[in-house]
């Protein structure tokens, strides 16, 4: 059933996201065409005009994908979940639980095609000519190579193990990627049982857990700090400090999860 | 064909009679099959149960015969319609004498007034 | 078993309010059962439970025996007050997600029924009104071949030719093996069409009797007890 409602879901985010995501390509190679026409052709007023108003909404878009990755993904399960369209969903002969996973799964894919689908874009700006121009330009004004042997010092003189640091990382980044959307779904669960201004609520709600965990990063910061007083643990400070971190968000992203899911199971509040 | 069914008496009662009515007065022809328990209730917009209880009792007096696989058959005894029919009549005659008689009014007088009505 | 649904001592509060009493009732196959309350009484408490929408306080709730959960969801069709098909879809995309997650769901009784009424598979839901969108809820909820339906006012505020159809549907639809829950507050509408009545009032079981039961013995018909009953 996992499957089919991920599908289901992923059907029907993909409505939302995919306008989006052709609009910021439609738009990159817009750009790119009319970068391409600026520089050969002598200053003209109009193309400036044109230009500038074209990559106003394409920067708007742009903005658009990177805040729509989370957005979409509460607002589906905000809707389907706890509005009228929850008499269909919790209805169903499925595990409130699957609910939750296949819509959170769904969320945390479309973000990454959101960030793909940005790099693209990019790509696409810079390809060919002016990637190599772009490349050139970097090389000369900061001097690419000295970069590269500074941070290899940099890596090998605080970082003892680099391959362990870069898959922490890489779970991190992906941890955090669930855990925002887990603590918008927590937020909307908590604020459902409200009786008047639930969505309203649900954001002050987030604003709130989002304080109380900036509380609990700050406690972090200072174990970490104390901890790097100790020589052999200097040496692995940012392993350290990633690996907690990590861990602080799987123990709240797992909470955040199960009151979710407690609260559609029992304390479902619908109109 | 309208099923009136009315608020002060059990629902299945009513539907006996109006089934009956029907069986006697020949909208239902002898010796056809009936419709179906379900498009019954359906058309008269009442509980199959009930529609199923009604027509249980139209079997109990012979209307009716259920022939398991093929459902509901009227009875072709002719016999027993006209038998039935009279009875019925003779009921509703006997009661009108009750009322006329009340009245005064001699059967003569009566038979006049009858003779009067078209119908 | 005959028994298709079975509450003993069914207890739900909403913080100090308490909606549904101490209720204890039995439902059998084969019914079609009037749940019959002034607003308020608790029949959508009742209802919600049973669909697993909400968690009982206290007391026991059953479908077929079993405890309300994925396995009852499966057996139980349930049709709420709100109109809750997703306003994006099309009338094929609501009817593949039924297909989808129940079992039971008969695609042709589906087909037939909006050929019936002339509603299209491609047809949008935004672009429908709201007496077709409640029509079209009724159809996907009866064209399951469900154990137990649960119908929350199915004819509140529709006009007589929709209400003859909605009990058209119910009664044609008529399978011995299920039962058929119907909350409302219009009992006159519908009270032929009932085997039984079952009353509640703030949440306490009033009467549970046959139609005809309170036709015999009251010489009234239904709706009049039950003014009588819930005079203000």
């Amino acid at each position: 059933m996992l499957g089919k409602l991920f599908k289901t879901e992923f059907k029907a985010s993909g409505r939302l996201y995919l306008p989006l995501f052709i609009g910021v390509i439609f738009f990159a190679i817009v750009e790119r065409i009319m970068l391409e026409i600026l520089e050969n052709t002598d200053d003209s007023l109009v193309l400036n005009i044109v230009f500038g108003v074209i990559t106003v909404i394409f920067v708007l878009i742009i903005i658009s994908v990177c805040v729509s990755g989370q957005f979409i993904s509460i607002y589906r399960f905000y809707k389907s979940v706890f509005t009228d369209e929850g008499y269909l969903t919790n209805t169903l002969p499925v595990k409130s639980s699957s609910i939750i996973i296949s819509k959170l799964l769904v969320g945390v894919l479309y973000t990454v095609f959101s960030y793909i689908v940005l790099f693209v874009s990019g790509f696409i700006m810079v390809a060919g000519d002016l990637l190599i121009n772009a490349l050139n330009g970097l090389k000369i004004s900061y001097g690419i190579e000295n970069t590269q042997i500074s941070l290899m010092d940099f890596a090998i003189s605080s970082i003892v193990n680099l391959r362990l640091t870069l898959t922490i990382l890489a779970v991190l980044i992906i941890a955090v990627l669930f855990f925002n959307i887990l603590v918008f779904y927590v937020a909307f669960a908590i604020g459902n049982m409200a009786n008047r201004k639930k969505v309203l609520l649900s954001i002050i709600i987030y604003i709130a857990i989002i304080n109380v965990l900036s509380f609990i990063s700050a406690g972090v910061a200072v174990f970490v700090d104390w901890l790097s007083w100790d020589n052999v643990l200097r040496m692995n400070v940012i392993n350290i400090t990633l690996a907690i971190i990590l861990a602080v968000i799987v123990v709240i992203g797992l909470v955040c999860f199960f009151v979710t899911n407690k609260i559609i199971k029992s304390k479902l509040n619908l109109e | 064909m309208a099923w009136e069914i009315k608020n002060d008496r059990p629902v299945y009662i009513q539907l006996v009679e109006e089934l009956e009515m029907r069986i006697l007065n020949g909208t239902y022809t002898m010796g056809t099959k009936l419709l179906s328990v379900r498009d019954l209730a359906s058309e008269a917009q009442v509980n199959p149960n009930t529609m199923q209880k009604a027509l249980s009792e139209l079997e109990k007096k012979g209307l009716i015969s259920s022939r398991r696989t093929s459902g509901n058959y009227i009875t072709d005894d002719e016999k027993l319609i006209s038998d039935l029919r009279t009875e019925l009549a003779s009921f509703e005659v006997g009661t009108f004498c009750g009322k006329i008689k009340k009245l005064g009014i001699t059967k003569k007088e009566t038979i006049e007034l009858i003779n009067k009505e078209d119908f | 078993m005959s028994e298709i649904l079975k509450c003993t001592g069914l207890t739900k509060k909403y913080g100090s309010l308490v909606a549904l009493n101490n209720l204890d009732l039995s439902v059998n196959k084969g019914q079609i059962i009037g749940l019959l309350g002034p607003n308020g009484s608790g029949k959508t408490t009742l209802i919600k439970l049973i669909a697993g929408l909400l968690k009982q306080n206290s007391g026991e709730l059953t479908v077929n025996g079993e405890k309300i959960g994925i396995n009852t969801k499966k057996m139980v069709s349930y049709l709420p007050e709100r109109t809750y098909i997703p306003d994006w879809m099309r009338v094929i995309d609501i009817i593949k997600m039924f297909e989808n997650f129940y079992e039971d769901f008969n695609l042709e009784k589906v087909k037939t029924m909006l050929d019936n009424l002339g509603i299209k598979f491609n047809q949008r839901i935004k672009a429908m009104s709201k007496g077709t969108k409640e029509k079209l809820q009724l159809i996907l909820v009866m064209s399951r071949e469900a154990q137990l339906y649960l119908l929350d006012e199915p004819i509140a505020g529709v006009d007589p030719a929709a209400r003859d159809y909605i009990l058209r549907t119910i009664i044609t639809n008529y399978n011995p093996e299920a039962a058929v829950i119907i909350s409302t507050h219009l009992i006159q509408d519908i009270e032929t069409v009932l085997d039984d009545v079952i009353m509640i009032q703030n949440g306490n079981l009033k009467i549970h009797k046959t139609v005809d039961e309170i036709r015999e013995e009251s010489g009234k018909s239904v709706d009049e007890l039950f003014r009588e009953v819930f005079r203000c």
